[in-house]
């Protein structure tokens, strides 16, 4: 078989082994929501105003230690319960990142090279960005809800409801799988046919740097749980600013979470996702090289 | 009638999942992909997907029909392609960053100098090096990689690059390390043929960064070992 396939076929189905995990945690959590929460509860427990509840969005995942590919779906079942859109977008944004699992990754990387700083620039912009471009994007004027295949369940009073929480949870897992497939083939496409090596060379420039390291991160597509290391790694070539625009573009946007953004949320909420997070990441990142903070 | 089809082909394409994932698991394939941390959550990942077929078949909901063509893809890819490590075709695209390997993310410190050098494999020495490598020149070593021959390389022709893969999680994060070898005929060994290489260690200055060097005085064609990635 051609080198150029076989290199495809490794890359995409190690990215489709290590995400379905992931995936189904999401479905589940998302179908347990749909199931067990009760939407009054919700609309009295989160707040109406959109920036108060953007900034309990991006907290909410160190209770759900997962990456994009269960954030997104649980997201969407947030908001499809009653959930302020803001809560939602902001969760899926910056849960990948505030999460315990990643949290401690993080440290284990970096405490022990440049100190607590690190970690905490991490925490702070990812929040930040999360929120600022959760409450930049307008509630849906028409429904985020389950996939329609959910809502058509039609279940009976003598099933069990496990029975039930599994339908609910395979539809959410279906629906998103293909959403999934989608963005491991085009990540693994794109790491076998662009060479990783000229981005590398680009970012050796400290203008250059930020914006490099953040297209590296969305072509890579890495789990959030292990993206540490290779940042850690790329510290030793390049700016330690631009590793932290790798560290936190990263997990909210990559070439395989583009098209589960697009599924959940549709394709307007998508792009300005991307055009939010990418500016304000790279805004915020050079000024914190510029000023020399990291 | 159609939809019954769609749900037979749906849950048998939901079942050869759950079976793909515990069997690729099981006989140890699924390492040629994943870190080996996630298995358990690959086992349960299975069962749960076992479970998205068996409730599926009394589902009076219609099924996706797109979800059955996507999930195709990974399904037949599995079962169609014999499972095969990354190989020297892959690192073409990253040489520059070969050796780029993050010291902390390694659970033992291959620098301190208790350590049995011996052991080292090329991780360990890749690490070494991006401190200072001319402390550890003269030390004996058995290394375990696949050959990379490519001219992007720039060896000697009396050297051949010895290389592994570093996974951190699965082949999309996967760094390469590598250390050239000197021997007398290096041709003799194709590109991905698995060796292992014992030597001294010597520092080659001619770049202008101190980088080490195998000196190689024996060499021994291996088979591809069960787990073939090096893990942090």
């Amino acid at each position: 078989m051609n080198a150029q396939l076989e290199q495809f076929v490794v890359i995409f189905l190690g990215i489709f082994y290590e995400a379905i995990p992931f995936l189904t945690i999401g479905a589940l959590v998302s179908a347990g929501i749909h199931l067990f929460v009760d939407p009054a509860w919700l609309m009295t427990k989160l707040p109406r105003n959109p920036t108060l509840a953007a900034c309990i969005g991006s907290v909410v995942g160190v209770f759900f230690p997962v990456c994009e590919c269960g954030s997104i779906p649980a997201a969407r079942s947030f908001i499809g319960r009653g959930a302020p859109a803001q809560f939602g977008y902001a969760f899926a944004l910056a849960a990948p990142v505030i999460n315990p699992i990643v949290l401690i990754s993080t440290s284990v990387a970096f405490v022990g090279v440049t100190g607590w700083g690190f970690v905490w620039w991490r925490i702070g912009l990812t929040m930040l960005v999360a929120i600022l471009t959760a409450r930049s994007i307008p509630s849906p004027t028409t429904s985020i809800t389950a996939p329609p295949q959910a809502q058509a369940h039609v279940h009976t009073d003598d099933e069990l409801p496990i029975v039930v929480w599994l339908r609910h949870a395979a539809s959410d897992w279906l629906d998103m799988l293909r959403f999934l497939v989608f963005g491991a083939a085009a990540a693994a496409i794109v790491q076998v046919f662009v060479s990783n090596d000229w981005l590398i060379t680009v970012a050796a420039n400290p203008w250059y740097a930020v914006p490099a390291l953040m297209a590296l991160a969305a072509i890579m597509a890495i789990c959030s749980t292990v993206d540490a290391f290779i940042g850690l790694a790329l510290l030793r070539t390049v700016a330690p600013n631009a590793v932290l625009a790798f560290l936190v573009f990263g997990p909210m946007i990559d070439l395989k979470s583009i098209p589960m953004f697009i599924g959940a949320f549709g394709v307007r909420v998508t792009l300005r996702m991307i055009a939010m997070t990418a500016v304000l990441t790279a805004a915020a990142c050079l000024c914190i090289g510029g000023l020399g903070w990291v | 009638m159609g939809l019954t089809i769609r749900r037979i082909s749906m849950v048998t394409i939901l079942f050869a999942l759950a079976g793909i994932l515990s069997f690729r698991t099981a006989t140890g394939q699924m390492a040629l992909y994943i870190h080996p941390r996630y298995e358990l959550l690959v086992y349960a990942c299975a069962l749960v997907v076992f479970l998205f077929g068996a409730v599926s078949l009394s589902s009076r909901t219609k099924p996706p029909a797109l979800a059955s063509i996507f999930l195709l893809l990974p399904v037949c890819l599995a079962i169609g392609i014999t499972p095969k490590p990354l190989g020297s075709a892959a690192l073409a695209g990253q040489i520059h960053a070969l050796n780029a390997v993050a010291p902390s993310a390694k659970t033992t410190n291959p620098t301190d100098t208790t350590t049995d050098r011996a052991q080292w494999d090329l991780y360990d020495w890749a690490i070494a090096s991006s401190i200072d490598i001319t402390p550890y020149a003269g030390s004996v070593t058995t290394l375990e990689g696949f050959v990379v021959h490519s001219p992007d390389l720039d060896l000697p022709v009396d050297q051949l690059m010895l290389a592994r893969y570093v996974l951190n999680c699965c082949t999309a994060d996967a760094g390469g390390v590598g250390m050239p070898v000197v021997w007398a005929n290096p041709t003799q060994y194709a590109s991905d043929t698995w060796l292992r290489v014992t030597g001294t260690i010597s520092v080659d200055s001619r770049a202008g960064v101190p980088r080490a060097i195998l000196l190689a005085t024996s060499i021994v064609p291996i088979e591809q070992p069960r787990r073939p990635y090096l893990l942090p």
